[in-house]
């Protein structure tokens, strides 16, 4: 699903967020990117997603190369992708169940189909009474959770998430966790960046390090190891 | 695309209620731009009405002079008959042509009054004639013996014709003139908007849309107000044509006129055909726009 040779990422001002990273992701694969602040955890998942282009080596994501991508091809990347932005990206002034409902309505999904799907999407993180609400006026946490139902109603083959639990208190990150997991079932590839052990604790998976732009495999437990295993930091 | 087309209807529909008072006032201008342009058509269709119908009245008219005896005109009126391309002839006295003329002023008959008793039309005979061969026949009726002068509506026509094309060319130009205008204002508005949502475009693209998912709901609202501003004018040219033209009607009753409705009926589609097709490339321009930032 994912590979990535020699890939790096040099700002326009110089900052260099991420150097040589090689990485092999497979289908079905559950990937943390552990990080602090600025470790470039973000800048990687926006390359994944084709917001940003790395300035050295080789990248790519579900078949496409995002060296030199078209717009054609980084349409239909985005399309097979859910995300989970660390800033939500939510339309403001729209409700949650529209916000969810966007997701799919890009896909093309007919309206009755539709309604279903956000409906239990919203369901499925604890907001089914909260369809109907704008997004403002949820709390940060819920709108975190709404940007979650948003990734995967679309039932992406990969999911990507940026500091999903961010905002959340321990209930919520149990849905959260329950959620990423039956996209892992429904065959999602998932990679989260996160810092959160919470989260880490609920879901198997490898566990990589960023550190001033350069990825490591993490020190692992050995739950952690045993559901590791099928790619690798080569 | 068209799974969505509800929604991108329902898009185009929250943007406008989003921002009542800015559309309103394209809605005006635009409305406005357009009935301007409405009276020059209306002129021009008023001009291509009276060619039409004094088309049809092919018709030469033989003056006679003052002093002709009934023996000469009956012999007259056989010898026009014989003339080849006259299909009717009747004749009209000085009494009759003064009565006409009472009828055509009807209310102003009095202006008549100024003439104190004296009559001043002459005699007549009304000739119909082929199209074709009018020309001929006023010129073979000249020559004929009592006949004072004869005229015919030819020159008449051609003068009508050629003001009827100037009248149309300045339609055409003034509509494109005001397509101009208004595709800039259409445009200006429907940019305003893309800015105004240009967060919401860009979480469209990260979700996977195309660039007609967010493009389409600007470019219905954009033939929209195009559209509506050519309802608009429409709709007050049906209310307005009626009574200018009964007006100038009034002021100039010998001169044929087509009734307003039919006037604004004729007008309408131009109008709105022309707010629709500007509207949605007002729309195209504000996306390309856009789309160049």
């Amino acid at each position: 699903m994912i590979i990535a040779q020699g890939v790096a990422k040099v700002y326009d001002n110089g900052t260099q967020a991420l150097r040589n990273i090689n990485l092999t992701v497979k289908q079905g694969e559950v990937v943390f990117i552990l990080g602090e602040s600025g470790a470039g955890k973000t800048t990687f998942l926006k390359l994944l997603l084709g917001m940003e282009k790395p300035t050295a080596g080789e990248l790519i994501v579900a078949g496409t190369s995002l060296i030199k991508p078209r717009a054609g091809d980084i349409r239909r990347l985005r399309r097979l992708t859910g995300a989970v932005f660390q800033d939500f990206k939510l339309i403001l002034g729209r409700t949650a169940r529209e916000n969810v409902a966007l997701s799919l309505r890009i896909l093309g999904i007919g309206w009755s189909d539709n309604r279903r799907r956000s409906k239990a999407a919203l369901a499925a993180v604890g907001l089914a009474d909260k369809g109907d609400n704008l997004v403002e006026t949820l709390s940060w946490g819920e709108r975190q959770r709404v940007a979650l139902a948003r990734a995967v109603v679309r039932e992406p083959r990969l999911l990507l998430a940026d500091e999903p639990t961010g905002n959340l208190d321990g209930a919520s990150v149990g849905y959260v966790a329950q959620m990423l997991a039956l996209a892992v079932k429904g065959g999602a590839t998932l990679v989260v960046a996160t810092h959160d052990s919470r989260l880490i604790e609920r879901l198997p998976g490898r566990v990589l390090v960023l550190e001033q732009g350069s990825l490591k495999e993490a020190p692992v437990t050995g739950r952690e190891q045993a559901a590791c295993g099928q790619g690798g930091i080569e | 695309m068209f799974t969505n087309l509800g929604y991108f209807f329902k898009e185009a529909w929250n943007d406008i209620v989003h921002r009542p008072v800015a559309i309103l006032f394209s809605l005006i201008s635009i409305a406005l731009l357009l009935f301007f342009t409405a009276f020059i058509f209306a002129g021009g269709e008023q001009l291509q009405w009276l060619v039409g119908q004094l088309g049809q009245e092919a018709a030469v008219t033989v003056f006679l002079q003052e002093d002709v005896a009934r023996s000469q005109r009956d012999s007259l009126e056989e010898e026009l008959q014989q003339l080849s391309g006259v299909t009717t002839i009747r004749f009209v006295s000085k009494e009759q042509a003064l009565e006409e003329m009472e009828d055509i002023l009807g209310e102003h008959s009095s202006e008549l009054a100024a003439t104190a008793g004296f009559n001043p039309f002459l005699g007549y005979f009304e000739v119909g004639v082929l199209p074709e061969e009018g020309v001929e026949v006023a010129v073979q009726a000249e020559k004929l013996p009592g006949v004072d002068s004869v005229r015919d509506n030819r020159q008449t026509l051609e003068r009508l014709t050629r003001l009827t094309l100037v009248m149309r060319l300045g339609a055409v130009f003034a509509l494109l003139f005001v397509g101009v205008v208004m595709m800039i204002t259409i445009s200006h508005i429907i940019h305003l908007g893309l800015m105004a949502r240009e967060e919401e475009m860009e979480i469209y693209r990260l979700l996977g849309a195309g660039p007609w998912f967010a493009a389409l709901p600007f470019l219905l609202q954009g033939t929209l107000l195009g559209f509506s501003g050519g309802l608009v004018s429409f709709l007050a040219a049906v209310v307005t044509f009626p009574i200018l033209i009964s007006k100038l009607h009034s002021a100039l009753p010998f001169l044929p006129l087509q009734p307003g409705m039919g006037v604004a009926l004729a007008v309408g589609p131009v109008l709105i055909a022309t707010g629709t097709i500007f509207g949605l490339s007002g729309s195209l321009l504000a996306q390309y726009q856009a789309r160049g930032k």
